[in-house]
């Protein structure tokens, strides 16, 4: 168990609350690319670039506040695994080697492939818990399989694919494509709206509300289309590009990367248009490379260029350090299901898993 | 991440192009297979070969994308966005990547693709554009296809392959030709690519810190004004006298403003009046790279030198133009 030293210079404008986090290093056998915990929250799994799954089996430990920890390392992947999502206990994950694998977290030995795209890279992922549905993507190709495997919608939108999100309750898939959006019914098998702007769309993400389709760009921009009113609108100023956005659950908020900040875009009442985002734990010479929502508190958790990971509240700004400067970039982070665990995996192989008082709040 | 940690973890990438039968994939297969003890990525439009290791050549799609910043000439290959981006992603360090372009393609979306993108340009390192030429069939396609003008145009090293085919006389034409479209590139003769590795992999062609002289061309010579003026020329400038920085960077930023489609490639090496150190820069197009170089020594020759490959080029106009930037 080591409590972290917050008191770190580089991290300024942070109010510190040290000893409601703990923190405890996990190793990795590689990069970790992406990471997941299961819906009953005791299991965490980290995909590799090696093509490992690590899974990390949370209990509570009668000693100690830190949970004691096991780990199950499998070479699922023959190379890089890319992306990893949980689907009730279970997870899904997706590799470079065109296979999406179905993990049986109690017997990992157990898992199957799930779908595969011969010869070709999966690159987005994206799962719903309310339609139990899995949206892989590889190339121009959308496919939509439920857990046994099965095929609900398989699509070519007719442009590379570079992301993938459901909207809240798993009925709508917004796909991320050169040029602009195509959204799909996976129960009809039909795509439906092609929502155009010209250029290189990165990321995708939908409201809580299932109001907005927002989408990262290559110019470092949000794009935003109201599907209400069908208008869209840009959002700029970041100085990176953004590779993660987030919503917090309960206040219809857009959390994104690529700032020196963790920002904050309330799409509320009449949306962010006008209205300046809250800005989160500012970090010097950092930027935000992961970003996760609380699943029940209107808190943000941000993982930096530099390293540092932080939790703030989306409402205010203010910042608790996590874990300070040092070690390696940040590229993933995910809460448990109850939002007692944040885990924050790097690039340089490592994963720090945090225990948050439950009592912790974000003055 | 500190500097230190960027630099040592830089990728150099190599961009390879050539005309058709040139001899790409022979080099490729060359890189891929041979026992050098190093892990090269090959990113491809099509590749044949059997027999390699498939994880390690990736097709690419050639998405090419307008950038939305105002730049007229400024097109990214997104596919080598989204390639790249996925190589990095793996847990073996590699010590190259080389992008082959098709036979036909104009290779500037993907140099500019480094430039425009910052995550490429954190990890990865363009190191030079290498050019194949098919000594025997340059010169009956050179004058009809402007890629195949482009592709020598374009080059930091050109291996001028299947000299076996060709005599002694047929290859100086032959090189004659490839000096007035390029009088920076460092040519090879090669048969069936055989060449050392490392004269053509991690050369650092686009770094400014090693862009310390611009070698002399092959000809010295301007082309005529007026020749052709749609082809290709290569048109070196130098001076002895002190450029004063400000007349010379207003002139460069109209030129390039209003010239840069035709500009293919920029490379200069110049002794500012009252600087210590060279002031080098490159430019692909309308994209510039500008830095601090290496300190003038006390017995060196403080002559400035520049290098314009495009269309369009007036060579006395820009001598001109040059030397107006020398007057007080």
């Amino acid at each position: 168990m080591n409590v972290q030293v917050t008191d770190d210079p580089r991290a300024i404008g942070v109010e510190v609350l040290s000893p409601l986090v703990q923190s405890q290093q996990l190793d990795l056998p590689a990069n970790a690319t992406d990471c997941a915990f299961s819906s009953c929250g005791t299991i965490c799994a980290v995909s590799l670039g090696d093509g490992s799954i690590s899974l990390f089996e949370i209990s509570d430990s009668e000693n100690s506040a830190a949970p004691k920890v096991t780990t199950v390392n499998d070479k699922l992947h023959h190379v890089a695994a890319v992306g990893i999502q949980s689907l009730g206990s279970d997870f899904v994950s997706i590799g470079q080697d065109g296979r999406a694998v179905w993990i049986d977290s109690s017997a990992p030995e157990n898992s199957r492939i799930l779908f595969e795209f011969p010869g070709a890279w999966i690159e987005s992922i994206a799962v719903s818990e309310d339609s139990g549905l899995i949206a892989l993507a590889s190339g121009h190709r959308c496919v939509v399989v439920d857990r046994q495997g099965d095929v609900h919608l398989d699509a070519d939108v007719g442009s590379t694919i570079s992301d993938l999100a459901f909207d809240a309750v798993g009925r709508r898939l917004a796909i991320s494509r050169y040029d602009g959006v195509t959204t799909a019914t996976p129960a009809t098998g039909e795509l439906d709206l092609q929502l155009d702007w010209k250029g290189s769309h990165t990321g995708v993400s939908w409201s809580p509300s299932g109001r907005y389709i927002v989408t990262a760009t290559q110019e470092k921009e949000l794009h935003v289309w109201d599907l209400v009113t069908l208008q869209d609108f840009r959002i700029g100023g970041y100085p990176r590009k953004c590779h993660q956005m987030v919503w917090s659950a309960k206040d219809e908020i857009l959390a994104c990367s690529g700032a020196d900040v963790i920002t904050a875009w309330s799409f509320a009442g009449t949306g962010p248009a006008g209205r300046p985002p809250v800005e989160i734990g500012f970090v010097f010479g950092g930027t935000v490379s992961a970003v996760a929502a609380h699943p029940e508190k209107p808190l943000i958790a941000g993982g930096f260029s530099t390293g540092n990971v932080l939790v703030g509240a989306t409402g205010k700004g203010e910042a608790v350090v996590a874990k300070a400067a040092g070690g390696s970039p940040v590229t993933c982070l995910a809460w448990s299901p109850t939002g007692t665990h944040l885990v924050a995996g790097n690039e340089a192989g490592g994963a720090t898993l945090f225990t948050l008082a439950d009592d912790l709040k974000v003055k | 991440m500190s500097e230190a940690v960027q630099l040592a973890t830089k990728v150099p990438v190599t961009l390879l192009t050539g005309y058709l039968g040139a001899g790409k994939t022979t080099l490729l297969n060359r890189i891929l297979s041979e026992d050098h003890g190093k892990k090269y990525a090959v990113i491809v439009n099509e590749f044949g070969e059997e027999g390699i290791d498939n994880d390690l050549v990736i097709d690419a799609d050639e998405e090419i994308f307008e950038m939305n910043n105002g730049c007229i000439c400024c097109t990214v290959r997104g596919d080598l966005i989204r390639i790249l981006g996925g190589l990095l992603k793996r847990a073996d360090q590699l010590d190259g990547i080389l992008i082959e372009t098709t036979g036909l393609a104009d290779p500037s979306p993907v140099i500019q693709t480094f430039f425009v993108d910052d995550d490429l340009r954190d990890r990865l390192a363009l190191d030079s554009i290498v050019s194949m030429v098919d000594a025997k069939h340059f010169l009956d396609t050179v004058d009809n296809e402007h890629e195949c003008e482009e592709q020598v145009a374009f080059a930091d090293i050109i291996l001028l392959n299947k000299t076996d085919l060709v005599d002694e006389d047929g290859q100086s034409a032959v090189e004659k030709k490839i000096r007035q479209l390029n009088q920076f590139a460092k040519v090879h003769k090669t048969q069936k690519a055989g060449i050392d590795l490392n004269q053509v992999l991690s050369r650092g062609s686009f770094d400014l810190k090693r862009l310390i002289e611009i070698e002399p061309g092959f000809l010295e010579e301007n082309p005529d004004d007026h020749e052709h003026d749609d082809s290709i020329v290569s048109v070196s400038l130098r001076t002895s006298k002190p450029v004063q920085p400000d007349k010379f960077s207003s002139w460069m930023r109209e030129f390039i403003r209003d010239r840069g489609v035709d500009v293919l490639r920029t490379k200069g090496i110049l002794a500012l009046d009252g600087q210590e150190q060279r002031y080098v820069f490159q430019g692909v197009h309308m994209v510039m790279d500008s830095d601090w170089g290496k300190a003038w020594q006390p017995e060196e020759k403080r002559e400035s030198r520049l290098v314009f490959i495009g269309r369009n080029l007036n060579a006395t106009e820009l001598e001109n133009a040059f030397t107006a930037c020398t007057s007080t």
